[in-house]
């Protein structure tokens, strides 16, 4: 995956020791990472014959759900920190400019996406449990 | 028995914090010499191979990776191996093989019971396994629920849900029920393995009815076969059953056509002159009222062709004059109706009548007729003459249709008392000739109209006084008219008047056929008594004419009054009254 190389917490013990603005850069840095080689997924899609209708069709709703997440994130990190934005985006396009992106298989493309996917999602939750100091965590 | 190598079995990760593989050993281990297999692990990014850190914690045959080791995105490959062989290989990351422990302490309270107490609700709850972090949200899980009654085999299961208590409706109170749930991560498509059993029965609280052991079942079969049984006595004690009413009530008459008032038995029995009287009060009921039959009575004519009829009026063929329409082949016979009040049994008459064809009538028989006539009317003259009097009087009043003028009461009233000679007023004008029963006070049929409207004459009342004092003798009395102007008389007995008396009258009378009617004669008593009664001024004819309106034939006619039109100029309105070629012309 294009993204293996950033250096991101793999274990919750990790996770919860990183201070709170660095775990949400990394989300950001992750969501950009996988903006532009989305679209490019999506287009390639579309045009594959073989692949069925409901492949196209998830593909695309997949693509607009990351979308509408990184819209979130920005404006989650925006009320936390301003400055951290910027430096996402600069390491999230660097990320994504890579052509390793555009090398990938379809299955492994996808691989790479769950995973980082699933990432994303439990360092969101780990965030949200920082954040929101009334679950204990 | 087969060879059977070891294999890697399965690799799970509980919480996806560490993880553990698991093997087998495979049955030649123990055929060859004793080997020592190893677990060997490897990271995406790492070169080399390193041995299971514990082999026992997750029991025999197993390697168990704690925390430190686990990686959780990253794909790790582990190799089953022996110091020279490697047995088996799986790659993976830990993310993918996670698979979370049972729930624990599941337990269940009763909700509630229904009324009848044979069904209850209770609530199950459970905690999340104890190695899952779900409170910190490193990991989310499904839970599925699924039950059975004891004695059963088939388990019910519930979509999966993220809460940890779900309630179950409408369990049988007597029975026993067993529960088990299972969870899995929220991402991922696997369950893991089962909670222990969780046992409910009612009875242990006190709920369950012994005696509802019995299942109580709607006897449907049993709804459904009286049911029919009885919808089907019901309908034949109704079709049987002598009540009319009832009868008509499930199972109406359907209509027949039907005419009003006409009862069908009529038509059967052939009474079609009832028939004709019931069907004649509707308007559009006409034609057969007319019919030759009527007719006959007073006059036979010998009309074989339907169409005379409706050509040309019958009075035109009646009056048998130079202007009657040619070829109407009259034959008159006279009745008696007029014969018996005139006496004279032998009085010559012609008879006319023939239903053979009379086309041989010539003219000179029809000349005959005018001075039978007058012989007839001279009859009419002597005997009668007692008898217009009174009824002058009686019958005033019973004129229905003239526009009253007002002079005409007052001669009336003088004359009642004041004359005394009788002038007959003969009324002549009728289309059956020989009724010479009538003077003018009764209303007799003077025309039928080819509409089919009988049109009835009361009595001329009106005159035309246009004709003043002219003389007499200027006046042509043309014998092929049988109808005198009254006028003409008038004048004549008024220029006479002082001259002559009353027999001088009479001679007048004698040779016309005209009638007088009273207010004629009122004039000329006026005269006579030297004083000059005015003429009376020209008026316009009094709708003297009726039409039948409606034949009510058993209750009798319904007279319409019809306003005389205006004639025309042409109209020689000299007379007093019309004859009936002019009365033709005017009338529709």
């Amino acid at each position: 995956c294009h993204t293996s190389g950033m250096l991101t917490p793999n274990g919750k013990e990790y996770a919860q020791k990183i201070p709170r603005e660095e775990l949400t850069h990394l989300i950001l840095k992750l969501y950009i990472a996988w903006k532009e080689p989305l679209s490019h997924f999506n287009q390639h899609i579309e045009h594959h014959q073989e692949l069925p209708d409901d492949s196209l069709s998830k593909a695309k709703q997949i693509s607009n759900m990351v979308h509408e997440l990184k819209t979130g994130v920005e404006k989650s990190m925006g009320i936390i920190s301003n400055s951290l934005n910027g430096m996402a985006s600069s390491e999230g396009t660097a990320l994504s400019i890579r052509n390793e992106a555009n090398m990938m298989s379809d299955s492994d493309f996808i691989h790479c996406f769950r995973r980082d996917s699933n990432k994303v999602q439990s360092y969101l939750k780990i965030l949200k449990c920082r954040i929101m100091p009334e679950n204990s965590c | 028995d087969l060879l059977q190598w070891p294999q890697i079995s399965k690799c799970r990760s509980p919480e996806m914090e560490t993880f553990s593989c698991y093997w087998t050993a495979g049955n030649f281990y123990n055929l060859t010499a004793p080997r020592i297999i190893q677990l060997l692990y490897k990271k995406s990014n790492e070169e080399d191979w390193k041995e299971c850190p514990d082999y026992i914690t997750s029991g025999q045959n197993s390697c168990y990776f704690n925390a430190s080791y686990t990686s959780v995105w990253t794909p790790y490959c582990v190799q089953l191996a022996s110091k020279n062989e490697v047995y088996d290989k799986k790659c993976f990351s830990v993310d993918e093989i996670v698979l979370p422990d049972p729930p624990v302490h599941l337990n269940w309270t009763l909700l509630n019971t229904s009324q009848t107490g044979i069904h209850g609700d209770i609530q199950v709850r459970w905690d999340p396994p104890p190695t899952a972090d779900v409170r910190k949200g490193w990991i989310t899980l499904e839970y599925e629920l699924q039950y059975k009654e004891v004695n059963e085999t088939k388990w019910k299961e519930l979509k999966p849900r993220l809460s940890t208590m779900v309630p179950l409706y409408s369990l049988k109170t007597a029975r026993d029920y067993e529960i088990r749930i299972r969870s899995r991560q929220r991402t991922s498509e696997k369950f893991g393995e089962f909670s222990e059993i969780l046992y409910v029965s009612f009875s242990q609280i006190g709920i369950g009815c012994d005696h509802c052991t019995e299942e109580v079942e709607f006897p449907w079969f049993l709804v459904v076969v009286f049911g029919v049984c009885g919808l089907a006595v019901t309908v034949i004690s109704i079709m049987l059953s002598k009540q009319p009413r009832l009868k008509m009530l499930i199972f109406p008459p359907v209509p027949v056509p039907k005419i009003k008032g006409i009862d069908p038995d009529l038509l059967k029995k052939g009474k079609l002159d009832e028939v004709n009287s019931i069907l004649a009060c509707h308007d559009n009921y006409k034609t057969q009222l007319y019919n030759d039959d009527l007719w006959v009575e007073f006059i036979e004519l010998d009309i074989e062709d339907p169409d005379e009829k409706n050509r040309a009026s019958d009075t035109d063929r009646l009056l048998s004059e130079d202007h009657l329409k040619s070829h109407g082949c009259l034959g008159v016979k006279d009745d008696d109706s007029g014969r018996a009040s005139c006496c004279e049994p032998d009085i010559p008459e012609t008879d006319f009548s023939a239903s053979d064809t009379c086309d041989a009538t010539s003219d000179s028989d029809q000349f005959k007729k005018p001075t039978e006539k007058e012989e007839d009317l001279l009859c009419l003259d002597r005997q009668d003459n007692d008898e217009s009097l009174p009824r002058l009087a009686n019958t005033d009043p019973q004129r229905q249709h003239r526009n009253t003028q007002s002079e005409n009461s007052h001669p009336w009233a003088p004359f009642t008392d004041s004359v005394e000679s009788p002038r007959p007023s003969v009324h002549t004008q009728i289309t059956n000739q020989n009724s010479l029963t009538s003077t003018d006070f009764y209303a007799q049929v003077s025309d039928i109209t080819p509409a089919g409207r009988v049109v009835l004459s009361p009595g001329q009342k009106s005159k035309l006084g246009r004709a003043q004092r002219e003389s007499c003798t200027e006046q042509n009395f043309t014998m092929d008219n049988t109808y005198f102007c009254e006028a003409d008389v008038k004048k004549c007995i008024a220029v006479t008047s002082h001259e002559e008396n009353e027999p001088h009258v009479q001679e007048q009378s004698y040779n016309e056929d005209g009638y007088f009617t009273t207010e004629s004669l009122t004039t000329t008593v006026a005269n006579f008594g030297a004083s000059t009664a005015e003429p009376p001024s020209s008026e316009m004819p009094v709708a003297d004419y009726t039409s039948i309106h409606i034949v009510h034939s058993p209750q009798g006619l319904v007279l319409n009054a019809t306003a005389l039109p205006v004639p025309d100029k042409e109209f020689n309105v000299s007379c007093g009254y019309v004859s009936t070629d002019q009365l033709n012309k005017i009338m529709p």
